[in-house]
């Protein structure tokens, strides 16, 4: 506790530093901005505590967010159960895809342009952001790595502790059920349109 | 149920849908189903939005205060461990669990009529048996016997020094007299002890004829190094000179080459490992002919893994070792002649040619890690090239 009051600290921030937004933004993406920061806190927690446990043999940032990215896998999965445990159900009058763009719709538009030009593109980038939250929360990792986060492959594959092979064949499948959910709701919003 | 044409391939599809190469012969049986089939048509180009619509997703910043709220976890939890282990936490009743008052045994026994003068005689015989086993004891000293036995004693911790048996290895690094840093090493070192039946055994166990610094070639020793399987070996008659002359290397960090005092981890590895150079025929875990992974796994590739940075594990130690060593570090250095030889001389102060061993380190058993978050940085910090290992540095009594 003494080092980490001393000297450790200013250590940990330089390593840390570069990484905290990233780090930030896979736990935005993965579990909404409210939870976000807890999240984060948590994560570096683990990094610091778990650096003797770093081997090299990845890449430091790709090693960070494979253990970012199980804190946030854990957390879901714990609030699954609790959700479960409490019978709890989205607010009277609201569907799950409504209380989804609250948690991560709002973080995609957040800090855009609000030219009218971009309307379409934000209204897009809201239906992503629900169907995203509405995404089993393995499929949300992989698109999350791989596109928000820019990883190939083998890097993906590193992160999730899967082969090479499972990572593609996810990701297809994570894609897909992307749009489907996408689709599924520009439908229904056009629907209520006409 | 099947999302594309049953006669593409996924993956092909996926390297289509993100812009990746895919195979002439693929792309073209993709593209005319793109052109047949409308469903399959808009999945693409859906995919391709999304992949598009995700890498634009605007920047996220972490709190301003996130640093403040981890360093608060860190100490709490830090705390919270402390704690737990002082009270046995894990023992712990749940406090919703109501227990029934029990009786002690003791005070049930007592309460009978016939115990108290049957505690009185117990009491007595008990007295009695004491007081006669320490006049018998009383014409056999323990001093006689060690001094019996301890016909060699070595000369740096003479037996007839006043001693007291350290509780923590503090005591001890005050009784050799060696300075704050080789007080601290000491402190650390697993189970010291200063028996002097156990300096006598270390005096006689340590070879008399030891491989020079000459038996291994430099550049077999980078080898050695550049597969984690390189230590140095400092084997001296005034090792607590020669730990405080070590430590002194900890924490200056000027140039390629720093030291650090080994982790309690790591440092009952790193005894095993001088006690097994003791142990092993002469010459043999330092010949002139060192033997490379490269070499091994020609002949047996099972037999070489990498040496994967970790927690040490334990071996067993003797005492003698743990007597004899006196000072464990890791020196963190590049792969380079120059920072070899720097190292040497700094741990040598001179006399390296005598006193200084270079050590091949078995494949597996010594796994040096504890990357601290300074330690990292401190490696990334190098620009150069040039490979880096972790050397530990043994000290030990001659």
């Amino acid at each position: 506790m003494a080092r980490t009051a001393g000297g450790e600290r200013a250590a940990w921030e330089e390593l840390l530093t570069p990484y905290q937004d990233r780090l930030m933004g896979v736990c935005v993406r993965m579990v909404g901005r409210e939870a976000a920061p807890d999240l984060v806190q948590t994560a570096m927690v683990k990094i610091i505590q778990g650096l003797a446990s770093y081997d090299g043999q990845s890449k430091l940032s790709t090693w960070m967010i494979r253990v970012t990215m199980n804190a946030c896998l854990s957390w879901l999965r714990s609030e699954k159960l609790r959700r479960h445990a409490r019978l709890d159900s989205p607010a009277p009058g609201r569907t799950a895809s409504e209380n989804a763009t609250e948690t991560h719709g709002s973080v995609l538009t957040s800090r855009e342009p609000q030219a009218a030009d971009r309307v379409e593109l934000q209204e897009a980038r809201q239906h992503l952001g629900a169907a995203l939250a509405l995404l089993d929360p393995e499929q949300r990792a992989i698109l999350i790595l791989r596109d928000a986060q820019g990883m190939d492959y083998d890097r993906i594959a590193l992160v999730l502790g899967v082969p090479l092979g499972t990572v593609k064949s996810r990701l297809f499948r994570a894609r897909a059920a992307l749009r489907a959910l996408i689709e599924s709701r520009t439908e229904r919003a056009s629907d209520r349109d006409l | 149920m099947r999302l594309i044409p049953t006669h593409l391939d996924e993956a092909d599809v996926l390297d289509y849908a993100e812009g990746q190469p895919v195979a002439a012969g693929a792309r073209a049986a993709i593209e005319a189903a793109l052109a047949e089939d409308r469903v399959f048509a808009r999945m693409v180009r859906g995919m391709q939005a999304d992949r598009s619509a995700m890498a634009t997703l605007p920047r996220v910043s972490a709190p301003a205060d996130l640093f403040d709220r981890v360093e608060r976890q860190l100490a709490s939890e830090a705390l919270a461990a402390v704690s737990a282990a002082a009270n046995g936490l894990d023992s712990d009743v749940p406090v919703s669990k109501v227990q029934p008052p029990r009786r002690r045994l003791l005070v049930e026994v007592l309460a009978r009529p016939w115990a108290k003068p049957l505690a009185a005689a117990a009491a007595f015989a008990v007295l009695a048996t004491g007081a006669w086993v320490l006049l018998a004891s009383s014409s056999d000293s323990p001093r006689t016997r060690n001094l019996a036995i301890n016909s060699n004693p070595s000369p740096a911790q003479p037996i007839d020094q006043p001693r007291s048996r350290p509780a923590n290895g503090t005591a001890m690094a005050d009784n050799l007299n060696i300075g704050p840093a080789a007080a601290e090493i000491a402190a650390v070192l697993p189970g010291i002890t200063d028996r002097p039946t156990e300096i006598a055994i270390a005096a006689t166990t340590v070879a008399e004829t030891e491989p020079t610094l000459g038996g291994m070639t430099l550049a077999n020793a980078l080898q050695l190094a550049s597969e984690g399987r390189l230590a140095l070996h400092v084997l001296t008659p005034d090792a607590p000179a020669a730990v405080t002359r070590v430590a002194q290397l900890v924490g200056r960090d000027r140039g390629p080459v720093r030291v650090r005092l080994a982790t309690e981890a790591e440092q009952p590895a790193l005894v095993a490992l001088a006690d097994g150079w003791h142990t092993a025929a002469p010459g043999a875990s330092s010949s002139p002919k060192v033997v490379l992974n490269t070499e091994r796994a020609a002949e047996d590739p099972a037999a070489v893994g990498p040496v994967r940075p970790g927690v040490a594990t334990p071996s067993p130690v003797s005492w003698s070792a743990i007597q004899r060593v006196q000072g464990t570090f890791r020196a963190e250095m590049p792969v380079s002649e120059a920072a070899l030889r720097a190292l040497v001389q700094a741990v040598g102060n001179g006399q390296a040619q005598k006193i200084v061993f270079l050590r091949e380190m078995p494949v597996t058993p010594l796994t040096l890690a504890v990357r601290s978050a300074e330690s990292i940085l401190w490696w990334r910090s190098m620009t150069s090239a040039v490979p880096r290992a972790l050397v530990p540095v043994i000290v030990e009594q001659r």
